[in-house]
């Protein structure tokens, strides 16, 4: 009976710890959701209203970039420059290397540049970011699920080689 | 620092240079300062570096040079509280002239200050003689928008205070100072649609504005039809120069201007009135 229940215990372990990982995986993708939807919001505002990048900042939110503590950088300070508060923004993103330094580029000019060729960069930000989301998306579709069987099947593996 | 207090009292601009000496001028002089913070030779200035006039520029716009675009392709930026950085650099431009500045090299920080009672021996004059256009002119940099200011000031209070519309394309002639004034002003629009936009909704006694140029002068003329006093400036350092130039001549063969004061610095702000 105490077999049993201990089996049962490592298993639902292996399931948790796939669920981890699944849920990391996945937050690198809401996270990338997230970017896009902040990047869309600026190229609006500036489009529109020329709004400043400071309350573009503070009238944003989004779930993930507001829970990885991205959202609350940037709203931080409206004194230290834009691109500085974005570097120090991208810090707390778990997104790849690879959109990291293209964010950190687009980062390098935020708010020194004229209307026309700030919401250039935001497109070509927004371009790229998009078709990163799109093959992430691919490549998690039907992951997440098998992630957390797999991390069960490492339980029962441990299990079975324990008992 | 080692900057005579003098020298402070009368600061009206600090200008950044991205490689080249940073200075100070002050009346008529032009300052440098080293490291240290003392005064010295342009040669031996401390100079602005590439980041720290990016830095300048971020502070300036507040992160958002884009929301400026309409001011920067003449060169400037609007501050609160009247004060004004010029800009220049690399420019980018277009079929309608420059666009925007690729690189902003040069930063000119001008300090706005009113001082009410600058222009009080013109109002003297206004009370006893009577309100008239005038203009006010002086080579670049010796005071024609402080001297507005106080003119602005001095005749929108008091005992008889008149109804004074600001056209401030360059939003640099209201300062928050200027409490208890009967001023309207319209703000970083051009002169000509500021005038006319005063003159048909705003019924001013007075309207007041800075830099008049040819450019504006057909539009000046028309809205001044309607009979309100104009006082403006110009750049130019005598009465027979300024005349020289078609629109102020004909702006003043149509009775527009009947009084100018030229303004000089000798140790202090001076002016002559002429009419």
């Amino acid at each position: 009976m105490t077999k049993i229940i201990a089996c049962g215990l490592i298993i639902a372990v292996g399931w948790f710890c796939g669920g981890i990982y699944a849920d990391y995986r996945q937050k690198s993708y809401l996270e990338l959701c997230g970017m896009i939807s902040l990047l869309e919001s600026m190229k609006n505002a500036i489009s529109y209203s020329r709004t400043e990048l400071y309350g573009i900042f503070v009238s944003f939110s989004d779930k993930a970039l507001d829970s990885c503590g991205f959202t609350e950088t940037l709203k931080s300070s409206d004194i230290v420059p834009a691109n500085e508060i974005w570097h120090n923004a991208l810090e707390r993103l778990s997104v790849g290397e690879g959109i990291k330094d293209v964010l950190s580029s687009f980062g390098s000019t935020l708010g020194l540049l004229d209307c026309d060729t700030q919401i250039e960069r935001i497109e070509g930000c927004m371009a790229f970011l998009s078709k990163e989301r799109e093959q992430m998306r691919a490549a998690l579709a039907g992951k997440i699920k098998s992630y957390r069987y797999l991390g069960a099947l490492a339980g029962c593996l441990a299990a079975i080689v324990l008992y | 620092m080692g900057i005579p207090r003098t020298a402070v009292m009368s600061l009206n601009e600090i200008r950044l240079r991205v490689g080249l000496p940073l200075s100070l001028s002050c009346g008529n002089r032009n300052l440098s300062i080293n490291g240290q913070g003392k005064l010295c030779k342009p040669e031996y200035g401390v100079a602005v570096t590439e980041d720290e006039m990016k830095e300048c520029i971020s502070k300036l716009t507040r992160s958002s040079l884009y929301s400026f675009d309409d001011t920067i392709k003449y060169g400037y930026i609007p501050l609160e509280g009247g004060a004004r950085a010029g800009i220049c650099g690399d420019a980018v431009t277009d079929r309608n002239g420059i666009k925007t500045f690729s690189d902003i090299r040069s930063v000119s920080l001008r300090v706005s200050r009113l001082y009410p009672d600058l222009a009080k021996p013109l109002t003297d004059y206004f009370t006893s003689e009577g309100i008239c256009g005038t203009l006010v002119f002086s080579p670049p940099g010796l005071g024609k928008t402080t001297y507005l200011r106080s003119v602005a000031y001095l005749l929108s209070r008091g005992n008889k205070p008149y109804r004074v519309g600001l056209a401030d394309e360059r939003s640099e002639l209201y300062v928050p100072e200027m409490n208890g004034c009967l001023i309207d002003y319209v703000r970083g629009c051009r002169k000509r649609d500021g005038i006319d936009l005063l003159t048909r909704t705003m019924s001013p006694q007075i309207i007041i504005c800075d830099e008049i140029s040819d450019t504006e002068a057909d539009g000046v003329i028309a809205a001044q039809n309607s009979g309100v006093c104009l006082i403006a400036s110009c750049h130019g350092d005598s009465l027979e120069g300024i005349m020289k130039r078609p629109h102020i001549a004909r702006m003043t063969e149509k009775g527009i201007f009947k009084l100018f004061v030229r303004l000089w610095y000798d140790g202090g702000y001076k002016s002559e009135m002429t009419v």
